[in-house]
């Protein structure tokens, strides 16, 4: 239990890192920082005996590995937290994403936006340098050295722990930790609004079709926030976790943890103030979980028939989860991560290329 | 011979596990101990011979045990317990999460004790689950390591997320021990309180479904001094049931209505893409990124 509260400080301390390295004056990465920290949810989660800030904590350093133009070791952690847990995957293609040559050398220390020029003055030189290139260079860029280092290293760890494990527990071992996510049914109340749908279907087979249209809202919703934001990766990466979640076919409070320990990685940036703006997103949020919680007690602890109603308690939180991140996609101050790098050196660069 | 050594053994481990509070894990899931001779378990005979627990199979199962447990050097009409009755069997709580508590008491046939020469005996309790209910094996562990029972395994399915209609009928097998000294009374009773946990039902249009307990199956397993060594015997006793007057204990379990199938399937679809809409249209038009789709490039 006490080592996964050191987790929770570890936690604690990278984002204290990250902001810092992103020039947030130092009381608001303290405020940051105690966001995560005095979180009444991570830290009953954390402290019940769950590993989820463990895995937390390797993915913000996986950010700070990139941030420093660490480009081997944030594909060597990435590949083993995959393996961890699989989730993170949603993470691939925004870290692709951001190795763009244009921002990204790993000869050189990638240049970071100061939390000052946060006034988007910089994505509108992006796009002016970028145009200076024609169309070429973008496709060019799509297989620059750094994304393919990214992706043979992350690749390469996450298979080879796969193997290893593989060669000592056999097909337990791949079945309960990756194939059971594939054809796992478990149709028992939940947060998310596919549960008493996969209920009352569970006893036919679902069809591919079927599959397939209650995989696309979450796909649609990754792809486009994924190639809308990836250059402000922390930013990404929490509107990424806070839709996959609430676009999961199974959703428990453990989940909430994945985003809670980003989401002090963007509040420097927004524009929301906690008063009133803030308090009542905390507000609605928390309402809508205490609804959904009131029906789930009804139903497990004493007995009565409330499925429908629980169900329209998860619509309920599903709506919330949109207008929350659309309160936060509107507020916030969209800042990439690296700053461009100067023409100059750019023009180096595609000449060397 | 191989059986009287692993009885031994099981006695000593027995004798053991009596005189002093042990934490050791013997949670037995499904069919484990292949060894010969009397299993520490019936069950694990059980499920050695039947894949599945079906209650035609656990009849046959139990003539043949009648059988090969009773005790070789001893008259088939000396038995500690001349008859059983189940007192009291109700559930205990409210949800999905409840015990089921029954109260049973066995009748000591004090002729036959005075003749045999008791060791050491164990009330052996087989509750046999409708579908529908699951025993946590983790959960009893532990109450197994508090001394509740001596000896506690589950049997059969335990996958706690299966739905009602594709998991298998499992069963718990309890021991407890029994201070020889309650011989010189006339009656043995014994309270047992087994946490037990819903599984989702199978769909149905009242909206709940109704789980029927059937009595449990009781046996007494004795070590007798016998001329050479101790032996072990297994005893079935008679089934009151002028005194089981006991009602088979109920669980209303709520269940999905089919006729809601529709309506769900096609809301939860729709508020799935609404909210899709809602995200896609405010990452595109309501950022504040500059028009230039700068991030689209990469």
């Amino acid at each position: 239990m006490a080592r996964l509260s050191y987790g929770d400080l570890l936690v604690g301390y990278f984002i204290h890192s990250i902001l810092k390295l992103r020039k947030v004056p130092e009381d608001l990465c303290k405020y940051s920082v105690m966001v995560w920290l005095f979180n009444p949810f991570t830290f009953t989660i954390g402290t019940r005996g769950n590993c989820e800030p463990i895995v937390c904590a390797m993915i913000l350093w996986i950010i700070i590995c990139l941030m420093n133009g660490n480009v081997l070791q944030a594909a060597f952690w990435y590949g083993l937290v995959v393996h961890f847990r699989i989730y993170p995957i949603i993470y691939a293609l925004p870290v692709i994403l951001v190795l763009d040559p244009l921002f990204f050398r790993s000869s050189f220390k990638p240049k970071l936006l100061n939390w000052r020029l946060r006034q988007d003055k910089n994505a509108q030189s992006y796009s002016k340098v970028a145009d200076q290139y024609g169309l070429w260079t973008p496709v060019k860029t799509i297989f620059a050295k750094e994304r393919i280092v990214f992706a043979l290293v992350s690749g390469a760890v996450f298979l080879s722990c796969t193997a290893l494990f593989f060669y000592f527990y056999r097909w337990e071992f791949l079945h309960e930790a990756l194939l059971y996510h594939l054809t796992r049914t478990d149709p028992r109340h939940n947060f998310s609004i596919y549960f008493y749908h996969i209920y009352l279907q569970h006893e036919f087979e679902f069809s591919v079709v079927e599959k397939l249209i209650s995989f696309l809202p979450q796909f649609v919703v990754q792809m486009v926030l994924i190639f809308r934001f990836a250059q402000d990766l922390p930013f990404c990466f929490f509107l990424q976790t806070v839709a996959f979640v609430a676009f999961n076919k199974v959703i428990t409070a453990q989940y909430f943890v994945w985003f809670f320990c980003l989401l002090p990685l963007i509040l420097p940036w927004t524009k929301m103030k906690l008063k009133w703006e803030g308090f009542i997103c905390i507000l609605v949020w928390m309402g809508a979980q205490t609804h959904w919680l009131l029906w789930g007690y009804l139903l497990e602890f004493k007995g009565e028939n409330v499925f429908l109603k629980l169900w329209l308690a998860s619509l309920v939180f599903l709506a919330t989860n949109t207008f929350i991140l659309v309160m936060i996609i509107r507020r916030h101050n969209y800042s990439p991560v690296f700053e461009q790098l100067e023409a100059a050196t750019l023009k180096n660069v595609v000449k060397l290329q | 011979m191989g059986s009287r050594e692993d009885v031994r053994l099981w006695l000593c481990r027995n004798v053991a596990i009596a005189m002093m509070v042990f934490a050791a894990v013997s949670i037995e899931v499904g069919r484990s101990e292949t060894n010969s001779g009397f299993k520490k378990y019936l069950m694990t005979s059980y499920f050695e011979k039947y894949e599945n627990l079906v209650d035609s199979n656990f009849q046959d199962f139990l003539g043949h045990v009648l059988h090969s447990g009773l005790c070789e050097v001893l008259p088939d009409n000396l038995r500690p317990v001349s008859k059983h009755s189940v007192l009291q069997r109700h559930l205990i709580g409210e949800g999905s999460h409840r015990h089921l508590s029954s109260s049973i008491r066995f009748d000591i046939d004090p002729k036959s004790v005075a003749q045999l020469p008791i060791n050491y005996c164990e009330v052996l309790v087989v509750e046999r689950l409708p579908a529908g209910v699951f025993a946590d094996p983790f959960e009893l562990q532990h109450l197994q390591q508090r001394g509740v029972f001596t000896d506690i395994a589950v049997f059969g399915d335990t996958n706690l997320e299966l739905p009602s209609f594709r998991s298998n009928q499992s069963a718990v097998e309890i021991h407890m021990n029994v201070d020889p000294n309650i011989f010189q009374e006339k009656a043995l009773e014994i309270k047992l309180q087994l946490p037990l946990h819903a599984r989702y039902q199978p769909l149905d249009e009242s909206g709940y479904s109704r789980i029927k307990f059937s009595d449990p199956d009781l046996f007494m397993h004795c070590c007798i001094k016998g001329k050479l060594q101790n032996q072990s015997c297994l005893f079935i006793s008679a089934t009151d049931h002028a005194e089981s007057k006991t009602e088979a204990a109920v669980w209303r379990i709520p269940s999905g209505i089919k006729a809601h199938s529709e309506i769900v399937s096609v809301v939860t679809f729709i508020s799935a893409i609404l909210s899709t809409l809602a995200i896609v249209w405010a990452s595109i038009f309501c950022s504040d990124i500059k028009p230039g789709k700068s991030s689209k490039q990469s």
